[in-house]
């Protein structure tokens, strides 16, 4: 090897050498700004760390990132998406008999979704007058309880609703007449940020005050 | 040998895809393997979620993985024992009276905040009783969760009234909205004297910024 063509290898090796150690590596430019920078897509087949991000202080103007089925990564636009993580719906019922609701289908499938009732309030229909009370049909020396609330129905596979008295019905300031029923459902996207825990059937023993332990795994 | 060099290093910096321990680059750069980037990581392009994906997953970020913290992980509630947020239905019975006075849940408030819906009353009602000497009172019904003693607790009952009966009376079902304080942010209690009116203007703002 002549002397000229060592210096050659010399100043090649240090050129890769540089650019391995020191500079900025583009990909699709000349000129990178960053010390990788790919114009163009990028793939991991295993894992990507990010030692030091940076955090994010505030809410509104940032995106959380997501991960799709085909494994790309975009950002999650709540307007865009088929569903929010949480959702939010007013459901009313209109002309309503005293007796209130038995069943009601929703619609929203049990497979994906997991609804309650998170509030709500009766009026008269027709006046919505906000004067509706209980009556119960063991007379007027009891306060009879009531139950508003989202079930499973394993026939259809959708939530249902139910609203209704114990032992009675719900009047308004006019006896005759029927109720309109208004109730927040908070809708929440299963295998999202949000899951479904099993039922628990707690015995109280009759004791008032105690200490019931968490469920497994909290 | 010269020329190869050269067209190495061109390839590298100019050319289309490159691939990392890979022959067959499937996009401009293409790593079988781990990526570590020491400082921040910018995408010029991000595409949005479209209205006809499902089942996507948020992606978080281990700050105690190896080789170094970062690592980029799939939030898979399935595979989490709890999720930022966790639903459940509890069945109360065989209750004194129509009385859970105090029942310690023992879920942490340092890691949960615990809430109420669906709530049912299932069975016998309360009687009413008199209360200075003149009205029926229907008593107070309380349904809540309440801190106390760092976790979270019970409490569902009419404070004054009881069932005829004390043994299965009454049974309740609730569900329980779980979640996770490093998702769901407990902001300091807002008191607020009213005076005596009706009216009022929230004394503090929660701090949301």
């Amino acid at each position: 090897m002549k002397t000229s063509q060592l210096q050659i290898w010399v100043f090649l090796l240090a050129q890769i050498t540089h650019i391995s150690l020191f500079a900025q590596v583009g990909i699709n430019t000349d000129t990178p700004q960053a010390s990788l920078d790919v114009v163009g897509s990028g793939k991991a087949e295993n894992k990507l760390y990010l030692e030091n991000p940076g955090n994010s202080d505030v809410i509104r103007g940032s995106k959380l990132i997501i991960e799709k089925t085909d494994k790309s990564i975009v950002q999650y636009d709540i307007d865009v998406s088929k569903y929010g993580p949480i959702n939010y719906a007013e459901f009313v019922f209109k002309n309503t008999p005293k007796a209130g609701i038995t069943d009601y289908d929703t619609k929203i499938n049990t497979s994906d979704y997991t609804v309650s009732v998170q509030g709500y309030y009766f009026v008269e229909n027709g006046s919505n007058s906000t004067n509706v009370h209980i009556v119960s049909t063991n007379g007027d020396s009891v306060v009879e309880g009531f139950q508003v609330y989202a079930y499973k129905n394993t026939t259809t596979n959708t939530w249902f609703i139910r609203c209704l008295v114990n032992h009675g019905y719900f009047e308004a300031a006019n006896t005759s007449a029927n109720l309109d029923i208004y109730m927040n459902l908070i809708i929440y996207r299963q295998c999202f940020i949000a899951k479904e825990v099993a039922n628990y059937y707690i015995n109280m023993n009759r004791i008032q005050i105690g200490t019931l332990p968490k469920p497994p795994g909290f | 040998m010269k020329a190869t060099l050269l067209l190495f290093i061109i390839s590298a910096s100019c050319l289309a895809q490159v691939g990392i321990g890979t022959t067959s680059p499937e996009a401009d750069l293409h790593v079988i393997g781990d990526i570590i980037v020491q400082d921040e990581l910018e995408l010029g392009t991000l595409p949005s979620v479209t209205s006809t994906d499902e089942d996507f997953k948020l992606l978080t970020r281990q700050t105690n993985s190896t080789p170094v913290n970062g690592e980029i992980t799939r939030l898979d509630v399935d595979q989490l024992t709890v999720a930022p947020i966790n639903v459940f239905k509890y069945y109360f019975y065989n209750i004194n009276y129509d009385n859970i006075e105090d029942l310690n849940l023992s879920f942490e408030t340092s890691k949960y905040i615990v809430g109420i819906a669906d709530f049912r009353y299932i069975g016998d009602p309360v009687n009413k009783v008199v209360v200075n000497n003149a009205d029926d009172s229907i008593g107070a019904f309380v349904v809540r969760t309440f801190q106390s003693g760092g976790t979270w607790h019970l409490e569902i009952r009419n404070r004054y009234l009881n069932t005829s009966n004390k043994n299965n009376a009454v049974n309740y079902e609730v569900t329980f909205i779980v979640y996770d304080t490093s998702f769901y942010r407990q902001l300091p209690t807002i008191t607020t004297n009213l005076n005596g009116s009706n009216n009022g203007t929230a004394s503090a703002i929660p701090d949301l910024y």
